[in-house]
């Protein structure tokens, strides 16, 4: 937190009138606050000899600022080594997070503005850890419950709506689709494989049981066409093999080729989408745990595995758990 | 000397036993064969489980004997003792051959109603015993010896009648078996790509294909290569248990069929005829041995045995 004023001045630029957001847009243009990234530091506990996350959730900003994001929860109810969840849309616009007070859900926007609360059985009780996942432009939110401690579907509600989609029990969510409209997710099957699905919220399906190369992607990214999958492969740091990217269509079945990313070998993939105009962006990183992680955002041709850099920040060693915008 | 009184032994099995009636041991075997071999389990006063005595052969028939040239406990590469490891053994899928380590450390194949077949001092680098693993074709006229420990060399393949190396496979192909007629051996590789690749190798170590099969075939092994040296065969455990063919050269799965299995763990599959996959099972000290035939999906037990009691660990007859 290097401007501590920097806060007040975020949460109390309320803007009237909705979430401010710009359809079409993938980044935010210069003067509009978006975030990178959230972190939330790491604390070494004596007595039990673990580490475990601490303070608050922090957002470092595109103008370099950090923000500490004041109402959300740190950790779990009851379980002080478990992050609560925390989630930016892939514009930097939106965050997702659990209210420290009671862990319920909120949806806010990072301009400021009147906080959504979301209904409070979007996180039953008990239910422990849980994830959530913001579509690219943040109007919708996502929540995976995990198998444990409850088993519960996977839902999707549209923030100014409350409108609610229930996923099959047993479907894990993976992200939503360039516009929006479609979400995909896996589900083990009884053979021991996973198959993919892109749900369209309106109604209907695709379902596939991808071959290894797309099962065994570091991240995945459906397209506004809900059908073609950017699959991000890691790269291969013994073989000298950078990380690479190929297409899947779940509608038919077709794989291309696949071409190499000019990144080291062990770039990790954190976060891949496509943006509404038909783009495919990635999020990635290198540095490991206990040192300072540098992350890259880049645009990439999903065919030529050409990609532009678009964006470079650095996250502090002394992070216990960090999300990146589009996660 | 040693070969002869296991001779005896075993002959003296076969007359102490005639006209019992076996659930065709093996359909192609008129007499006898192995089932298995088996290493005894001691406990030394650490509490901790240890290979002891020599590797014993379990037949058909039930009678047992010891295999009184091969080395039991594991040596190291300088031949001192390691005393928790067994070492290597591997029975022929129809029960005929036995491969092992000699005593004075050569690796030796032993066939019943015949001799012992010594290989070259050279055969193999000087490894540990315990990091290498013995493999035989279903009639045992193939041996393939997998070196791994820190160190894995390529596998190397030689013709038990002569002892004469055919080929080497790279060492970082996972053999997962011969293919059923000894021709072809089958092996596992790690892709590039965080894939499992399939790939097919000659016994005399040239590459044939190599390709990443779907999720449904590399994700339930252990798999069998057909002696057509292309059609891969799997099943699905659990509560809907399926045999899945696969064709290696056009990428395809061929055929899902439903089956009925026993209530056990697959241990081993194997190719035993060009419409027949053989598993052995495993539930607890339980052996069951099915038969499935590839076309119909039909399943019939072959065998079913209790392991001796005192096994440290056992080595089954492939087919």
């Amino acid at each position: 937190m290097r401007h501590p004023s920097a806060i007040a001045a975020l949460l109390a630029s309320a803007v009237i009138g909705g979430l401010g957001l710009t359809p079409g847009t993938a980044q935010a243009e210069a003067g509009t606050p978006a975030a990178r990234a959230a972190w939330i530091k790491s604390c070494h506990d004596k007595k039990d000899d673990i580490d475990h996350p601490c303070g608050q959730w922090k957002l470092i900003m595109r103008d370099g600022r950090q923000v500490v994001v004041r109402d959300a929860a740190g950790t779990e109810i009851d379980a002080k080594d478990e992050t609560a969840a925390f989630a930016i849309s892939a514009d930097g616009r939106v965050l997702a997070y659990q209210r420290a007070r009671d862990h319920r859900l909120v949806v806010q926007p990072v301009a400021g503005g009147p906080a959504k609360l979301l209904p409070k059985s979007a996180v039953p009780t008990g239910a422990g850890e849980i994830s959530v996942m913001l579509s690219p432009e943040g109007d919708k939110v996502m929540i995976d419950y995990g198998d444990e401690p409850l088993r519960r579907p996977v839902k999707v509600i549209t923030v100014a709506t409350g409108q609610t989609t229930t996923l099959p029990l047993g479907d894990s969510m993976l992200g939503f689709s360039g516009d929006g409209d479609e979400v995909l997710t896996s589900r083990a099957l009884s053979d021991n494989t996973t198959r993919l699905t892109a749900y369209r919220l309106g109604g209907g399906s695709i379902k596939r049981t991808p071959p290894q190369v797309v099962n065994g992607a570091e991240a995945l990214a459906l397209a506004p066409d809900g059908r073609t999958l950017a699959a991000f492969i890691a790269g291969n740091p013994d073989k000298k093999k950078p990380p690479r990217v190929r297409t899947y269509n779940l509608a038919s079945g077709e794989l291309s080729a696949g071409a190499d990313l000019p990144l080291e070998p062990d770039a990790v993939t954190v976060a891949a989408w496509w943006s509404p105009d038909g783009r495919l962006h990635a999020t990635v990183m290198r540095g490991d745990d206990g040192k300072t992680a540098v992350v890259r955002v880049l645009t990439v041709d999903p065919q030529s595995g050409d990609a532009t850099q678009t964006d470079r920040y650095t996250i502090s060693k002394t992070r216990y758990e960090h999300v990146e915008a589009g996660e | 000397m040693r070969a002869r009184i296991l001779a005896v032994l075993v002959a003296a099995a076969l007359a102490a036993a005639p006209g019992v009636a076996y659930a065709e041991p093996h359909a192609h075997q008129g007499h006898d064969s192995i089932r298995y071999a088996s290493i005894k389990k001691c406990t030394a006063k650490t509490q901790t489980d240890r290979p002891c005595g020599g590797w014993r052969l379990v037949m058909h028939s039930g009678k047992k004997s010891v295999l009184p040239d091969a080395q039991g406990v594991a040596l190291d590469a300088k031949g001192k003792t390691l005393p928790y490891s067994p070492a290597p053994i591997a029975v022929s899928g129809n029960g005929q051959r036995v491969a092992y380590f000699s005593k004075t450390g050569r690796l030796a194949v032993r066939t019943f109603g015949g001799g012992v077949k010594l290989f070259a001092k050279n055969a193999l680098p000087r490894v540990a015993q315990n990091e290498m693993t013995l493999l035989l074709s279903d009639d045992g006229g193939r041996l393939a010896a997998l070196i791994g420990g820190e160190k894995p060399a390529s596998t190397r393949v030689f013709d038990t009648a002569t002892g004469a190396r055919l080929g080497t496979v790279p060492a970082d192909r996972s053999v997962l078996g011969f293919s059923f007629d000894g021709d072809e051996l089958l092996t596992s590789v790690d892709g590039d790509e965080p894939v499992t690749d399939l790939a097919v190798y000659t016994d005399t170590g040239d590459e044939v294909v190599r390709v990443a099969p779907p999720q449904v075939v590399v994700s339930n092994a252990p798999q069998a290569l057909s002696a057509d040296g292309r059609t891969v065969a799997n099943v699905v455990q659990g509560a809907k248990p399926e045999l899945v063919l696969y064709d290696l050269q056009t990428d395809q799965v061929t055929a899902r069929k439903k089956i009925k299995l026993p209530d056990a763990d697959i241990h081993m599959i194997d190719w035993t005829g060009d419409t027949q996959v053989t598993l052995h099972m495993l539930s607890g000290d339980k052996i069951t041995i099915v038969q499935i035939d590839t076309e119909t999906g039909g399943v019939t037990v072959r065998d079913k045995y209790t392991l001796l009691k005192d096994t440290f660990v056992f080595a089954a007859c492939g087919g």
